[in-house]
């Protein structure tokens, strides 16, 4: 899941070389696709949040500063692209239409869980998603979110209660 | 605390057993496959590089709507409509300031209108 890119891809890619820019893609399809798919439960939101993650990226490669690791830059931008990606497809928080009513829901504890995670605040979601895809460590999580690690465990913290909340009164189903 | 009086509390507390529950299922979530067209689709997507013959298309339909427009005038005789010499003798004047405001700084080659 955690792609090693070489640097002189990501310096061919920053200068715009296309075939560079194609095994950047490659080497982190997975990552993106994912981040995606565990924003959206969707599998055609997530190939269509892929796309737009990357052609982000086309945009802004110049931006990435080569001194510094590629990937937690790269989760940086997936994941609020992603976001906003969501915002203009689904404004106002509505959950999208795919999703399982509550009561659908209520027959699969994982779609619950699901559902639960996308009712989550946008940066508790980014939260989830990085810890749980990836297995990252707090100050990983930090460094990919911008913002201090005190801060991230605040989210993760406020994140897991949430669910704990949504899913307590389903508590049967999970024990 | 030791290991069996974590797993007793754990036997008997609903919501830590339910803490933990979660927490299981948020590390089994899957990971996914992505489609295997999404690299094609991504590159097809990327906006293409300028072609020089597509700019060269552009200048010469700017050159031309330009040159129309300036025969456009000549046969109308719009350049000698008195606004339009007055117009010319302001741009004279101007350009009669600009050249003695700057020539000054220029010591070594005044310029010549």
């Amino acid at each position: 899941m955690t792609p090693d890119i070489p640097r002189e891809i990501l310096e061919g890619a920053r200068r715009g070389d296309r075939e560079a820019f194609r095994r950047v893609v490659e080497a982190t399809r997975k990552l993106a696709f994912n981040i995606a798919w565990r924003l959206t439960w969707n599998a055609a939101d997530a190939e269509d949040a892929a796309q737009e993650i990357y052609l982000r990226l086309y945009r802004n490669f110049g931006r990435y500063d080569p001194s510094q690791p590629f990937l937690p830059w790269f989760r940086r931008l997936a994941t609020n692209c992603v976001l906003n990606w969501k915002e203009r497809q689904h404004p106002a928080a509505e959950l999208p239409a795919h999703l399982p009513a509550p009561q659908e829901a209520s027959r699969s504890p994982d779609l619950r869980l699901r559902r639960a995670i996308l009712e989550l605040p946008p940066e508790y979601q980014s939260c989830i998603t990085l810890k749980y895809l990836e297995d990252l460590s707090v100050r990983e999580i930090a460094e990919a979110l911008g913002v201090p690690p005190g801060t991230v465990k605040t989210w993760l913290f406020r994140a897991r209660e949430a669910l704990m909340q949504k899913l307590k009164p389903h508590r049967e189903d999970y024990l | 605390m030791r290991c069996d009086e974590v797993r007793e509390h754990l036997e008997s507390c609903g919501e830590c057993g339910l803490y933990l529950e979660v927490e299981a299922r948020l590390r089994a979530l899957p990971v996914v496959e992505p489609p295997a067209r999404l690299t094609s689709r991504v590159l097809r997507a990327l906006p293409g590089p300028a072609s020089t013959a597509r700019e060269l298309v552009r200048l010469a339909a700017a050159a031309a709507a330009l040159l129309a427009l300036t025969a456009s005038l000549l046969l109308s005789g719009l350049d000698r409509h008195p606004a339009a010499e007055e117009a010319r003798a302001r741009g004279e004047e101007i350009l009669q300031a600009m050249v003695s405001t700057l020539n000054p700084l220029r010591s070594d080659r005044p310029w010549k209108h």
